[in-house]
């Protein structure tokens, strides 16, 4: 009897003032990460880090949430869905973070979004535009910043279709062999129907593997195809996808490319060379050519001030912006008691904000997704330049003529 | 000892037998203790052995099942880091220090124990390398499992392959398109090179090598999941060996063809590496793999560190068995020698329990002994007590007085019986009841003392040395009856000065208070009547002086003021003296009442003696009004009729009023003015009040020495009789002479009759004066007569005091004796004499008559005499007053009133003289009036008698 009340008590004296200090006292708020900081797709994973990195380097030089600073744990998962389950369960558990931010990937997005939704935890801004992410109604625990992938595709077909006058089956697919090439094809046909398309097999749709290189039989395929294809929709990683486009451009196959905003603008440019001229990527953050928009201006001054080394680069632009998103609904809190659960309430009570896009952003309890614009820039000579979709009628000329 | 008091005899033995018992209690208390100390000691060190032991069993076993629980770990948990080596260390660390205890703990096969101890210590080692290398080897077995780099390398191989392939279908999709957008001519050329491009034998080739690499992919996760030597033997030598030389063939007839290949081999050259370690060689006899490392060698290590692992477990459980079997042993001798040594403790309680006992006994026996002796003492010392006790109860018995004692509740503790008798009630009822019930007193007032009012109460306030003593109070007894208590409550302090109740000391006074109260009255009495008039019962001059003293003290110190009134009657002597002292009596009771009455509550009154009153007025600013208002008021009251005896007698007073402190400051002195100031006022006028001047003191005195000159006048012939003459105005006839006395005083000369004949009646001296002046004009007359001179009446002037001498017989004698006839004597009296309305004066009046003396009244008109009650006087002459003669001419008023007087007097058959005329208006206005006597300076003044004589002549 004696024993137990003593192993009671003892118990309670270890484990009490745990729980007391994790309710009365907050050191800081720790958000968590899993992300691709190896591997073919390293480089979204290492630039969203600096950009979220970096506006918490802001927030924390200006205080932090009331007074408390924001730190952030960031684990390596390659962009291998396999390894993002134990970064997940090490953060929720370990790290106790209040919240994952900034994940990169579709495939490793299907793995979290499970465990995430069990934990309660919640998922703010993931570089993600899949559909997963965006049921209606809303998953209670995850919280978007970016347009959807959908958004993306319709904002490119209903240009290709509607300013460049093309049949839907002009139109053909490059996409990586999973979820984040599924759900960019998926919405590229809904799109493609509205304009319509009558049989998915009309579409030409060819797909490589992830993580690899291997895109020469998917080219093939194209140029096997009837069709006359006079755009290529690439929903796939920057480094397949260069290696694709300079294929083509080998074969003289010259259609125009879309990339969505996944691909990254500066990764896919750099890869390209001179091949990239005309390559098109939709964005899902201001332009950072737009210095007149506040937030673009904020990043750079930010960049100049904590790491002049960073170039500006649109990952980061979305990570600063997440960052920034994430602050709004903190600072509606108490740092000292706030949890996981305020937090999205916090984030379903903002309703219509502004953190400096240049255009409202609107969140609540049924649209877990503050923003819906999409922008378009064009790979060129000079490097990544804004685009105007009605240019795009000249620009399928100037590519039939070629 | 025989001095100190019993009580204290007892409360010392007591003490001591205390403190004996004290002691020995104590000393059983601490040898009990010390036995119980002795006793936990020696249990304690058995307990902790015990506990030690069993404590040292326990962790054993904990120990062993702690050693189970790390080999389980061991083997089956290879991920998890254990502890193994220091659980078992610690396991044999425990058993040794448990061995150590007690030699008799090692068990009878010792050195078997010692063996199994060894072995067991081998194995552990043993099992710790074991474990050390399985974890190695697990490890890297299972990161190759998670993503083989054989896989790896085969899924290289295969992308390699898909873009070799890819490039080859590129080339044919250009060319199919060119075929699509070429002409006719061109198209067949291109066919050809698409056919061409088609069968190519590489591309089927490459297509083999393709399907190679798939089937290598199965082998490999088979091998990683192999879980025996043969089955590996199998995979790698039958399944793996012939899918890699089909690939290298094929491989290397590509890379005949086509450079690109070059980076193909490289991977395979990789692939068997990984697989089968970098100097791998193949046994030619038996077309069998010989491994040198790679995943094969990794594979095979791994099962045989399992089959490993199971022996070791199963040699270490056997031992585990041993040692708990041991275990086993060493519990049941630990058990052993717990009994043995419970045994040893209880006989040692048992013997500490003895020793404790017999000590106690001693202990015991040592108290009864002193117990006993003390209790003898402390009886003889109590019978003492006893018989003082007894002593005490007799006196107090038998003492007279009642005696009560009471706590501090106030509850009656102690009745004597002189008490209970006193009070009425049985000693029992009062006894342990609440005294006050049982004592109700009264004070003087008759107000009953109840609560915090009684004595009994106050007593439990009152502090040491302090009593409480009655005063005239009064009990009741049981029956309702009553009697005078006298007591005496003293408390009862203790020395820290808390009270406990008092005794009550009390005894029926009764008698005593009668007596004394008897006397009192006497002497109350006794006291009234030194200080008071016993006729008028108002109090005495000596009751007066002393009040008189009092207020004047008084007045001293409150800046009062005091007036002193003289109150004489005025003319009282002449009632007294003709209506006798009963009369005057009754009446100065009468005026004592009215004055009484008349003064109220605002002065003191006292007689002095005779018809002497005085009044003491104080007042605290001016006492003008006030005494004026008091007097005004005693002359009103006075001046009523006073009906006493069918007598009705009128009476005036005169009040003399002297002022403390403005007239005088000496009481005596204050008296003596009051005095002066009576007199004056008598003086002047009576009837009235006057207050005290200083010229009337040096007046006052005058009159004194007059009045003691005037009692020595007679004797030495001082007196002398002048005459005036009574004229008849028409001839101017002598018709009479009225007889006037002279004071021929050898220091002040002539002194006028105003002067001296009040003094002379005030003090009775007119009585012998008036005696010889009858006396002295009678022998003038006679010798007149004989001497042949004219014979004309003569008018003496007669006082009122006069008439309370035999008045009648001194003229009768007076006549007889000079041989004078009656009518030639004329009496004069005032107005006023007639007014009092005195029987005894108009007898004497009527006597006179009848004698033949004419009586004639003087200063008619002053007294305003009723005439009809004139009429009836025997009364002969009227003499008008000069004040109206003298006025007559002048006012017309008097000069009616004179003529009317004339005409009443001779209408009632009365002759009317006038006096005081002076002058021939005068007598010529009488003479016009009918009134033909006159009497006056007009004709002559008064004339001694020598000159007189001539007059005559």
């Amino acid at each position: 009897m004696s024993v137990c009340r003593w192993v009671t008590i003892l118990v309670l004296m270890v484990f009490l003032p745990l729980s007391a200090a994790a309710a009365v006292r907050r050191a800081e708020i720790v958000l968590g990460m899993s992300t691709a900081l190896s591997g073919p797709a390293s480089q979204l994973g290492l630039r969203m880090r600096a950009g979220v990195e970096l506006g918490l380097r802001q927030a924390n030089s200006a205080g932090g949430v009331h007074g408390v600073p924001l730190r952030l744990i960031c684990y390596d998962d390659g962009y291998e869905p396999g390894r993002v389950d134990d970064n997940i369960h090490t953060l929720i558990k370990h790290d106790h973070v209040l919240a994952i931010i900034g994940n990169v990937g579709t495939p490793t997005a299907v793995v979290t979004l499970p465990i995430i939704e069990a934990a309660r935890v919640p998922f703010v801004a993931p570089f993600t535009g899949a559909g997963l992410l965006r049921k209606n109604p809303p998953d209670r625990y995850v919280i978007n910043y970016r347009a959807s992938y959908k958004q993306e595709l319709d904002a490119m077909i209903d240009a290709l279709c509607d300013h460049g006058g093309l049949r839907p089956d002009q139109i053909a697919f490059f996409t990586q062999r999973d979820g984040y090439g599924d759900a960019g094809y998926a919405a590229g046909v809904d799109a493609l129907c509205r304009h319509g398309l009558s049989r998915e097999s009309n579409v030409v749709h060819v797909r490589y593997e992830r993580n690899t290189l291997a895109v020469e039989n998917a080219l093939a395929d194209m140029l096997l195809a009837q069709n006359d294809i006079r755009a290529v929709i690439m929903v796939g990683a920057y480094a397949p996808c260069a290696r694709f486009i300079r294929l083509a451009r080998q074969y003289a196959f010259t259609p125009l490319f879309f990339n969505v905003s996944f691909v990254g603008s500066e990764m896919l440019q750099q890869q390209l060379g001179s091949a990239a001229d005309g390559v098109l990527v939709t964005q899902v953050v201001p332009l950072l050519a737009q210095h007149r928009v506040p937030v673009v201006r904020e990043y750079m001054a930010a960049l100049h001030r904590f790491t002049p080394a960073d170039k500006a680069n649109y990952v980061g632009l979305e990570g600063y912006i997440a960052v920034k998103m994430l602050l709004k609904a903190l600072e509606q809190l108490d740092p000292a008691t706030m949890d996981r659960e305020q937090v999205i309430t916090a984030f379903e009570q903002l309703g219509t904000f502004d953190i400096g896009i240049g255009k409202p952003l609107y969140l609540d309890a049924r649209h877990h997704q503050a923003s819906n614009h999409v922008w378009v820039t064009r790979l060129g000579k000079g490097g990544v330049e804004p685009f105007c979709w009605q240019q795009i009628a000249t620009m399928l000329r100037e590519s039939k003529c070629r | 000892m025989k001095q100190i008091a019993p009580r204290y005899t007892i409360i010392l033995l007591v003490w001591l037998l205390i403190l004996v018992a004290a002691l020995a209690v104590f000393a059983v208390v601490e040898m009990g203790s010390r036995t119980v100390a002795g006793i936990n000691q020696k249990e304690d060190a058995l307990r902790r052995q015990i506990v030690d032991d069993q404590q040292g069993i326990e962790t054993l076993a904990n120990a062993m099942a702690a050693v189970r629980f790390e080999s389980v770990k061991l083997f089956h948990d290879t991920d998890q880091l254990n502890s193994y080596g220091a659980t078992t260390r610690e396991y044999i660390t425990t058993m040794q220090k448990l061995l150590s205890t007690g030699t008799d703990f090692l068990p009878v096969n010792g050195e078997e124990f010692i063996h199994l101890l060894q072995s067991f210590s081998t194995q552990v080692a043993q099992a710790q390398r074991w474990a050390d290398e399985f974890r190695a080897v697990m490890s890297r077995y299972r990161r190759q499992k998670q993503s083989p780099r054989a896989v790896q390398l085969l899924r290289r191989l295969r992308t390699q392959m898909d873009i070799q392939l890819g490039q080859r279908r590129l080339r044919e999709a250009a060319l199919v398109r060119r075929w699509r957008h070429a002409r006719a001519a061109a198209r067949d050329k291109l066919a050809a090179q698409i056919a061409s491009l088609r069968g190519e034998s590489d591309h089927v080739l490459l297509k083999e090598v393709k399907a190679d690499v798939d089937n290598l992919l199965l082998p490999v996760a088979m091998l990683l999941a192999a879980d025996n030597m043969e089955q590996i033997a199998d995979i790698r030598d039958n399944v793996m060996k012939q899918g890699l030389d089909r690939l290298q063939r094929n491989l290397d007839i590509l890379a005949g063809a086509d450079s690109g290949m070059a980076d193909a081999r490289q991977i395979l050259a990789q692939i068997k590496v990984t697989l089968f370690g970098a100097d791998h060689l193949v046994d030619s006899k038996y077309q069998t793999i010989i491994v040198t490392g790679g995943l094969c060698r990794l594979c095979e290590e791994r099962i045989e560190l399992v089959q490993q692992g199971q022996h070791l477990e199963q040699q270490l459980l056997v031992s585990y068995a041993r040692l708990e079997k041991f275990n086993a042993i060493l519990v049941a001798k630990i058990q052993q020698r717990f009994e043995t040594l419970g045994r040893q403790f209880e006989q040692l309680v048992a013997a500490e329990v003895w020793r404790a006992k017999v000590w106690g006994a001693v202990v015991l026996l040592v108290l009864v002994v002193l117990g006993a002796v003390i209790s003898l003492v402390i009886q003889r010392q109590v019978r003492q007590m006893a018989l003082l006790q007894q002593r005490n109860d007799l006196i107090l018995n038998a003492a007279g007085d009642g005696i009560i004692g009471f706590d501090a509740q106030g509850n009656t503790v102690f009745v004597n019986p002189a008490a209970a008798r006193l009070l009425g009630y049985d000693k029992n009822e009062l006894l342990g009841n609440e005294l006050s019930c049982f004592l109700p007193l009264q004070d003087d007032s008759g107000t009953s003392l109840e609560g915090v009012a009684h004595p009994l109460y106050r007593v439990l306030t009152l502090c040491k040395d302090e009593k409480y003593n009655s005063s005239h109070q009064i009990c009741q007894r049981a029956d309702g009856s009553t009697f005078h208590i006298q007591y005496v409550i003293t408390p009862i302090i203790d020395k820290y000065g808390h009270n406990h109740g008092g005794v009550l000391v009390f005894a029926d006074i009764t008698e005593q208070q009668l007596v004394k109260q008897r006397l009192q009255e006497k002497t109350n009495l006794l006291d009234h009547l030194a200080n008071h008039d016993q006729l008028t019962g108002l109090p005495n001059r000596r009751l007066f002086r002393d009040r008189l003293f009092v207020m004047l003290e008084q007045a001293h110190s409150d800046h009062g003021m005091v007036a002193v009134c003289f109150i004489d009657l005025d003319r009282f002597k002449q009632i007294n003296d003709t209506l006798g002292h009963d009369m005057g009596d009754k009446l100065l009771i009468a005026v004592a009442h009215r004055l009484q009455c008349s003064l109220g509550d605002d002065g003191f009154l006292a007689r002095l003696g005779g018809d002497e009153f005085v009044v003491i007025i104080t007042a605290e600013g001016d006492i003008e009004p006030l005494y004026s208002d008091i007097c005004s008021r005693f002359l009103a009251c006075l001046a009523r009729e006073f009906e006493i005896d069918d007598h009705q007698l009128f009476i005036s007073a005169s009040i003399g009023v002297s002022c403390y402190p403005d007239d005088t400051t000496d009481a005596s002195v204050l008296m003596a003015n009051a005095d002066v100031a009576m007199y004056y006022a008598k003086h002047s006028g009576k009837n009235t009040f006057t207050r005290y001047t200083v010229h009337m003191n040096a007046r006052a005195r005058e009159m004194q020495e007059l009045e003691i000159h005037l009692r020595y006048a007679l004797d030495k012939q001082q007196f002398e009789l002048y005459y005036q003459p009574q004229v008849d105005m028409n001839g101017g006839a002598l018709v009479g002479v009225e007889v006037l006395v002279r004071w021929n005083h050898p220091e002040y000369g002539l002194v006028a009759p105003d002067d001296f004949i009040s003094l002379a009646e005030e003090s009775g001296l007119i009585i012998p004066l008036g005696a010889w002046i009858i006396d002295s004009a009678c022998r003038q007359h006679n010798a007149w007569r004989e001497a042949g001179l004219a014979l004309v009446p003569i008018a003496i002037n007669i006082s009122a005091v006069q008439f309370s001498s035999d008045l009648l017989t001194t003229v009768s004698d007076a006549l007889q004796r000079y041989n004078l006839e009656p009518a030639l004597l004329e009496l004069e009296i005032t107005e006023s004499l007639l007014m009092e309305d005195n029987q005894h004066i108009i007898n004497v009046l009527a006597a006179f008559k009848q004698l033949g003396v004419n009586i004639a009244i003087d200063d008619f008109g002053t007294g305003y005499s009723s005439l009809s009650y004139l009429q009836r006087m025997p009364v002969s002459k009227l003499k008008i007053d000069r004040r109206f003669v003298s006025s007559a001419e002048v006012d017309d008023n008097d000069a009616a009133i004179t003529a009317s007087i004339i005409t009443l007097g001779h209408n009632m058959g009365l002759s009317v003289i006038a006096e005081g005329v002076e002058t021939d208006g005068q007598a010529r206005f009488l003479l016009a009036n009918g009134c033909n006597l006159a009497q006056g300076y007009y004709y002559s003044r008064p004339l001694p008698t020598a000159e007189f004589e001539q007059w005559l002549r």
